[in-house]
């Protein structure tokens, strides 16, 4: 399992949203990191994660490992998501893809030439945080971000 | 000097001798109060009332008439009066002012206002009615319940992450999401079959996994995923079975066949050899071109002539497309290509198949349904495919003998299935809106049907999907721009059988359509559906980036909804459901190929998309921007008495909804129904005369903010119909720019209970559009708005240059915020 130790933070676009520790048992740690407060501790089977935003307290439960155990606060819908097993990265480059996709290990990839971007999906073990962070020691260093489950559509 | 004193004592007693009265020869005018018709106002009624003196004679000068006010309702909190005296002029007989009275939601028993003439001036005297008593009736009394909690009352939601069908099994996965607390430690997901639709008989368990929880305290929750397989040699051949999921809680379930945020549901029939049928198989139906449509006589939405469409009750005529010249001889949308994105599509339907383009649909499903194909989009739920009947309202198949007709019966189809297989759900949804020229091929789609949504609310469009529109709108289509058409949303009524719901929501809906946040971009088409009788469908999501609204009718049992297409075959698909009265046991419908109760925005959305590629196939020319200006220069103002929504909180009254409003460029909105009814026939004739591509260069400006961006820290008032308000100046835009969309961007800081909050924007013309009514269900438990973007259409044309008010309100007690900051942008061009 490729997880996520401590906490860090992800930019969508204004917003820093706070990536919480994932994928292995916890002790129980504080930090503070912008404007979040987490405590994050796991008992038993499961992992709890208590987030302090602009004074209020939220809090979630997480599988220790596995993909459901990667998830981030969003403090723009004041929600915790689930972080999915994909990245977005800007390229309009099919030949740069197929090197993002050779140095993660992806599964797939499906590029969007004309809005320039492709999303990558990785590993089901890797944290797409790490994925990111790989891509950023290839040379071209590419924009690429994570992407969280929305709501589902609903047919209407 | 004394000849001239001599002659005014004359002058004073000629007067006297006109008009003083009192001895016989000068008659002095009489003063009386008319009692109004009614002297029990309903204050629920809103009521305005007229308070009228008169006098027993022209009045001789110009009089002041004072009124005495009193009573046991208080003046400037239950009503307002337009005035405290009446002005006769010299001459007048009557003078009136006007009584204004609140609605509003406080439990005060009824009031009397008294109004008694006040000290009157010298030459005037009282009547007989010199005192009127009125009652104010009180109405209803709400205090919101905020004690409901998500956080404390949890509700999990059960999500569906994957369907798999291989040679052998089917097979589930899902995921439980959402809300935990105490009484979560009992929870099972519990996987059950059977042949029984509704699983009253032969339901047999397939696997029960326990919920593990340590945590009894309030947590978002985030399970492992739980995977079921249901065995095909379990099944017969030739057979309909169905698999749920659900979450136990120990209480035996209530027979449904509705998934729910509770219920997984999927069903799917076997074929001869025991395998799951996952391919459109072609029917027996023979075509007969000088047939008709047996079933055209009943699709209202078509031409209304009042029948019930297999309902109980029929509509009003006129009630429809207004599209009777081109059901004559008009243009039928050949050449126009539309992309049903959707659950699926049959392909092989009868009354579809020749309307479907070889090829070019694409099924995101297949490589994980046994015996699929990419280029057939066929759903296996045997319940119902909400994409084919979407597809037959736009697109069946006229003159055929086969069932009814489409509003665009030349139209290309074909249908992608986003939301299905393995892979990202997102980047299924891209390519399928535009951004794939290849499996599927989506980029040559001029129109796309998007019968679907999200209310995700306080959350903006995501980037991607505003780059995924822009390019769709600048690239495709030859760089005329595609269509995206997009239905509003179903939640109006949603809350209305709650009682934590607040009277007002009633008139003003449960959830609003800008809680989905694509629909706050200006380069969609959002539809609103209306019914049989002319008026807003009781379900239609209302709100100010409406832009249109097309046929959906209500529930098919009652009152008329759609007939369209259904699953091919009898004992599958909508037409086998209880809630639909065109069964396969009706004479016209014996193969149970059609229905008569789909409804939704999801119906109203193919209309639009239907009326729009005929109007593509007439003006091809035309671009995007070109087609939503025809379509709301010549929309239909369907419902026009109704009425403002109105009521006072702390004594001054809040429009939480205008009435229709006729904006400065002369086009009319509601939050109901955007610029109106969309009428096919006067669209084709404002087309003949319009030019292609004269609307100017698509704009957007900066943003314009609030004290230059500085934060504001204006309190909201808490329950106050008074609100915080600001203005911003906008200026520097082109002379000749006409607003094509408004975006709001609003930060409201330390509010708990966001569905408090409402959100109106006053244009310098005075147009008056509601971006966020109060009492969105959506927002309840939401904890204020952060760079919140809100969009209105109803300023369209407008010019965005002058002074712009905002206004937030509070109008619940508990829980308060500050307006932080808000800033506009303009979409426009220079119009012709």
């Amino acid at each position: 399992m490729q997880g996520l130790v401590a906490p860090k933070l992800a930019w969508s676009g204004q917003h820093a949203r706070l990536v919480l520790p994932s994928d292995g048992l916890a002790k129980g740690t504080t930090s503070q990191l912008g404007a979040f407060r987490l405590v994050s501790r796991s008992v038993g089977s499961q992992r709890m994660h208590l987030v302090e935003y602009q004074g209020q307290i939220y809090k979630a439960v997480t599988p220790i490992h596995g993909p459901m155990s990667r998830i981030l606060f969003d403090p723009q819908a004041r929600k915790f998501r689930a972080i999915l097993p994909s990245i977005r990265v800007t390229t309009n480059d099919a030949r740069a893809l197929e090197s993002f996709v050779e140095a993660l290990g992806a599964r797939r990839a499906t590029l969007f030439k004309s809005l320039g971007f492709a999303i990558v999906e990785i590993p089901k073990d890797m944290h797409p945080l790490r994925a990111v962070a790989k891509l950023q020691t290839l040379p071209s260093r590419p924009e690429a971000r994570l992407r969280t489950r929305g709501p589902r559509r609903q047919w209407r | 000097m004394a000849m001239n004193r001599l002659y005014g004592m004359a002058l004073l007693c000629g007067v006297c001798l006109i008009g003083c009265g009192g001895n016989g020869s000068n008659p002095v005018p009489k003063v009386t109060i008319v009692q109004p018709t009614e002297l029990n106002l309903s204050e629920a009624e809103n009521p305005l009332v007229p308070i009228t003196v008169t006098l027993d004679m022209p009045a001789p000068k110009d009089f002041e008439i004072p009124l005495e006010i009193s009573g046991s309702a208080m003046r400037d909190q239950d009503y307002q009066l337009s005035a405290t005296s009446l002005t006769l002029a010299s001459g007048q007989t009557s003078a009136s002012i006007e009584l204004d009275v609140f609605r509003d939601f406080d439990a005060e028993g009824d009031e009397t206002i008294v109004l008694d003439l006040g000290t009157l001036p010298s030459g005037i005297e009282p009547d007989t009615q010199a005192s009127l008593t009125m009652h104010i009736i009180d109405g209803i009394s709400f205090i919101p319940d905020k004690s409901f909690d998500i956080d404390e009352e949890p509700t999990p939601d059960l999500i569906p992450l994957a369907q798999t069908i291989t040679e052998s099994a089917v097979e589930l996965s899902v995921v439980v999401l959402g809300a935990a607390s105490a009484h979560l430690t009992e929870l099972k997901v519990t996987a059950e079959w059977s042949s029984d639709p509704r699983f009253e008989t032969d339901t047999h368990l397939l696997a029960s996994e326990p919920i593990s929880l340590e945590f009894i305290d309030d947590f978002s929750l985030f399970t492992d995923p739980h995977h079921f397989s249901l065995p095909l040699n379990l099944l017969a051949s030739d057979a309909r079975y169905y698999l749920r999921v659900r979450l136990d809680d120990g209480t035996p379930p209530a027979p449904a066949i509705e998934p729910g945020p509770e219920l997984v549901l999927t069903s799917f029939a076997t074929d001869a050899e025991g395998k799951v049928r996952t391919r459109c198989e072609s029917s027996t139906r023979v075509a007969d071109p000088s047939g008709g449509d047996p079933l055209f006589a009943q699709q209202w939405h078509l031409q209304n002539d009042g029948q019930s469409a297999f309902a109980q009750s029929g509509g009003v005529v006129g009630a429809d497309l207004h599209m009777s010249n081109v059901l004559a001889a008009g243009p039928d949308g050949q050449g126009v290509k539309l992309a049903i994105v959707d659950s699926g599509l049959e392909i092989c339907h009868p009354d579809l198949a020749g309307n479907v383009e070889q090829g070019k649909s694409f099924h995101f499903g297949f490589e994980t349904n046994y015996g699929a194909t990419p280029d057939d989009p066929f759903n296996p739920d045997i319940l119902g495919d909400h994409g084919t009947s979407v597809a037959g309202i736009a697109a069946a198949i006229a003159n055929n003998g086969l069932g009814g007709r489409g509003v665009a019966p030349g139209i290309a189809i074909r249908g992608f299935t986003p939301d299905s297989g393995e892979g990202d759900r997102e980047a299924q949804f891209f390519a399928s809106l535009g951004a794939s020229e290849d499996a599927p091929d989506s980029a040559s789609a001029d129109v796309f049907n998007m019968s679907f949504g999200v209310e995700d609310p306080g959350v903006n469009a995501s980037e991607d999907y505003v780059r995924l529109y822009q390019m769709g709108t600048s690239q495709l289509r030859g760089g005329r721009g595609a269509l995206y058409v997009k239905a509003a949303g179903n939640s109006f009524d949603l809350c209305l059988e709650d009682e934590t719901s607040h009277p007002l929501n009633q008139e003003i809906g449960c959830i609003n359509t800008n809680t989905d946040p694509e629909q706050n971009l200006p380069y969609l088409i959002t539809v609103g559906g209306f019914n049989a009788d002319d008026v807003k469908s009781s379900y239609s999501s209302a709100g100010a980036n409406l832009w249109v609204v097309a046929p959906a009718g209500e529930d098919g049992i009652e009152h008329p909804a759609i007939i369209t297409t259904d699953q091919v075959g009898t004992r599958v698909g909508f037409s086998n459901s209880l809630v639909n009265s065109l069964g396969e046991d009706h004479a016209l419908n014996r193969d149970g190929d059609y229905m008569s109760s789909f409804g939704g925005t999801s119906a109203a959305t193919p209309a639009a998309a239907g009326a729009i590629a005929v109007l593509l196939s007439a003006y091809p020319d035309l671009t995007w921007r070109d087609v939503k200006h025809v379509l709301a220069s010549t929309a239909r103002k369907i419902d026009p008495e109704r009425e403002k929504v109105r009521a006072a909180f702390k004594g001054t009254a809040y429009v939480s909804q205008s009435a229709w409003q006729t904006n400065a460029a002369g086009y009319n909105f509601h939050n109901w129904y955007g610029f109106g009814a969309l009428a096919l026939d006067d669209a084709l004739v404002f087309g003949e005369t319009f030019t292609p591509n004269s609307l100017g260069v698509f704009e957007k400006s900066p943003w314009f903010a609030s004290q230059a961006g500085a934060p504001l820290s204006l309190e909201i008032p808490d329950a106050d119909g008074k609100g915080a308000t600001s203005t911003i100046e906008v200026s520097g835009l082109p002379a000749s720019a006409d607003v094509e969309a408004v975006v709001l961007e609003l930060t409201v800081e330390g509010h708990d209970y966001a569905s408090d909050l409402g959100v109106t924007l006053t244009s310098p013309s005075g147009m008056r559009s509601v971006l966020n009514p109060p009492f969105n269900r959506a927002l309840d438990n939401f904890r204020a708005f952060d760079q919140w973007q809100l969009m209105s259409n109803a300023f369209y044309g407008e010019s965005p240059e002058g002074t712009w008010t905002l206004q937030v309100v509070d109008l619940a007690e508990e829980d308060t915020g500050t307006l932080k900051a808000w800033r506009l942008g303009f979409y426009y061009g220079e119009h012709p």
